[in-house]
């Protein structure tokens, strides 16, 4: 068992036969982002071999990404700008594949990135939903406070750019170890974190691709 | 609804995208896209509408009509297409500065010549295939009080070098213009060659007896001596000659003169009993009116190895009326020869005609009227109006000249 919430469970399992290892996720919620994934192969994202539903419970199948997370990695060191640059734009490819679908991640924090190698990879797509234009509020509270957007607590509806406000969070966490409303980092990387973190989505950066161009 | 694992070949669910007995990906799946970033998305935009716009412009450049404009020379592919005066086919002639007397009227050739670039042969039966239409023109001449005239580029045989030629007709007051020949290809392109014609003054001396000695022939030589040191090559030098009989003949030589005859009131005219002679080291044409040319019995009334035209002339009495000889083109127009053994006697080895008109002259009791041992160029001599009569032979031609007798009068 490598986690446990109310929400479900993450398992690191084994397949008997083959020896090959999974991580097997239960949960509640909505499986839509898990099923259109099953479609798609991403270095960024981890593959999801089966979704299985029954009732409001969800049984998901994905590929076991071997390596450390970034909160585990954080606890020690801090990382350097081209570090940072290179693992942010990596995330940003695995945001720009949700995106692409119509999924918002709505998690994005050190914990749900693996660095594999020198590979990042986007994990956890308990809390993902695809944008619905014609919401116009969360129907939950999901994210993880700190790195959760504004409107993810009921504020707007969230779209990608509450993933966005999220990247911008993660790159001064990254640098600084800390949160940009107690330690904005300095320079340029601070004024992208700045953008991203706009209490307005409208100011911050249109998409990801416009946030690569800035990194 | 059931399926079999493609791997193991397990019974699984229809829906399954896994299979748990092998643990293989049964799935179809596409790798996601990767993102390019707007900048360089749009520098990639940018630079495949750069070479998209190069190829097409290349395309239309290479494969679209175009428009080729030179001066005297345009180079269209293998071909150098020029435009000259000459018989130069390798010197293209832009401009073309032409003296003219305030009164005169000129004919020069606008001449066409296509050499193949890089050998330098002749290519114009090559180019000319690929010729839709062409057109002459002159251009910039509305104000012009005597303005240019071009015929349309045409095979002229007094020319046979050239494939094509325009003859230019202007006088003294044509001032400046503009020839414009203008090609258009089978293919579309147009080519368009221009010439500027630009005619000069030319000044003209007259020397008249009451002013100057010239009633023997001695004293016309020695004018005749001292004008060519006094005027200017390009010079007009008219001599109104007195109604008198020169017993001895003069020499024209170095430089062009023209002979003006004159009437007594008795009716006895400038006569010349000795032959006059116009000797090659010159161009220009020499033009004598109303003189008569009176032999006893030998001799050559008038031989000229420069071009020379006579007017209203008359021989008789010689064993040649008029030789034109060397490089010689001569003319003869509204003149009489009478009892010579040879009227007129054409046998120049020259490369230009000037003129093609023989029009309105009498041949009476001569022994052969006309002999054409040698004429320059193929253009058809025309006798229009011109009567034999009582001739021993009226035409010799063994050089086989093209004429034209449709209109002469044989009696």
């Amino acid at each position: 068992m490598l986690k446990e919430s109310p929400r479900g469970s993450v398992q690191l399992i084994r397949h008997k036969g083959t020896g090959q290892r999974f991580i097997l996720r239960r949960f509640t919620g909505n499986p839509e982002v898990y099923r259109k994934l099953l479609e798609y192969t991403c270095p960024n994202l981890p593959t999801v071999y089966e979704v299985a539903c029954r009732g409001e419970e969800n049984l998901v199948i994905e590929e076991f990404i071997e390596g450390d997370t970034l909160g585990f990695l954080l606890k020690g060191a801090l990382f350097s700008q081209e570090e940072t640059k290179k693992i942010v734009r990596q995330v940003c490819q695995a945001l720009w594949v949700l995106h692409s679908i119509g999924a918002v991640h709505r998690d994005v924090k050190p914990e749900n990135i693996i660095l594999r190698g020198d590979q990042a990879v986007l994990i956890d797509f308990d809390a993902a939903r695809f944008h619905k234009l014609e919401a116009e509020n969360d129907t939950q509270i999901l994210g993880t406070t700190g790195f959760a957007a504004p409107e993810q607590y009921g504020l707007s509806q969230s779209d990608l750019r509450a993933d966005i406000y999220a990247v911008g969070i993660l790159i001064n966490v990254m640098l600084t170890g800390e949160h940009p409303s107690r330690h904005l980092v300095e320079g340029r990387m601070g004024r992208i974190v700045d953008r991203c973190t706009h209490v307005n989505p409208q100011r911050r950066y249109r998409n990801v691709l416009r946030l690569m161009e800035a990194l | 609804m059931e399926q079999k694992c493609p791997w193991c070949g397990e019974a699984l669910p229809g829906n399954a995208a896994f299979c748990p007995h092998c643990a293989r990906d049964i799935h179809p799946r596409r790798e996601a896209k990767k993102p390019v970033p707007l900048l360089k998305k749009l520098l990639l935009g940018l630079l495949v509408l750069a070479v998209l716009a190069a190829v097409g412009t290349g395309l239309w450049l290479a494969l679209g009509p175009k428009a080729y404009d030179g001066c005297g020379e345009v180079l269209y592919g293998d071909y150098q297409v020029l435009l000259t005066q000459g018989v130069d086919r390798y010197t293209p002639v832009p401009e073309m500065t032409i003296s003219g007397e305030p009164e005169g009227q000129y004919r020069v050739p606008s001449r066409l010549f296509v050499n193949d670039a890089h050998t330098g042969e002749d290519a114009s039966e090559a180019f000319l295939a690929q010729v839709e239409a062409v057109s002459a023109e002159f251009t910039g001449q509305e104000d012009s009080p005597s303005p240019f005239l071009c015929s349309q580029p045409a095979y002229n045989p007094g020319a046979p070098e050239c494939p094509l030629l325009s003859l230019i007709d202007f006088t003294g007051e044509s001032g400046t213009a503009e020839l414009v020949w203008t090609f258009s290809m089978k293919n579309g392109d147009t080519i368009t060659l221009r010439q500027t014609y630009e005619v000069t003054p030319i000044p003209v001396y007259d020397y008249y007896p009451e002013d100057h000695p010239m009633d023997t022939a001695e004293e016309l030589q020695a004018l005749i001596d001292s004008i060519s040191g006094l005027a200017e090559d390009l010079a007009v030098v008219n001599l109104h000659l007195p109604p008198v009989t020169y017993e001895g003949g003069i020499t024209i030589r170095d430089r062009s003169l023209n002979l003006y005859g004159s009437t007594a009131p008795d009716g006895g005219r400038t006569t010349f009993a000795g032959t006059v002679y116009i000797l090659a080291s010159h161009a220009e044409i020499s033009y004598l009116y109303d003189i008569d040319f009176a032999g006893s019995g030998g001799g050559t009334g008038l031989a000229g190895s420069a071009p020379f035209r006579t007017t209203n002339c008359t021989f008789t009495g010689w064993d040649t009326g008029v030789l034109a000889y060397g490089n010689s083109w001569a003319n003869v127009i509204g003149c009489t020869f009478r009892n010579n053994s040879i009227g007129f006697h054409f046998d120049s080895t020259g490369e230009y005609a000037n003129h093609s008109m023989y029009n309105d002259n009498l041949f009476e009791g001569n022994g052969i009227a006309v002999q054409l041992d040698n004429v320059p160029t193929d253009v058809a001599l025309n006798f229009m109006g011109s009567v034999f009569r009582d001739n021993g032979q009226d035409i010799v031609n063994p050089c086989q000249q093209p004429l034209d007798t449709s209109k002469a009068i044989f009696e």
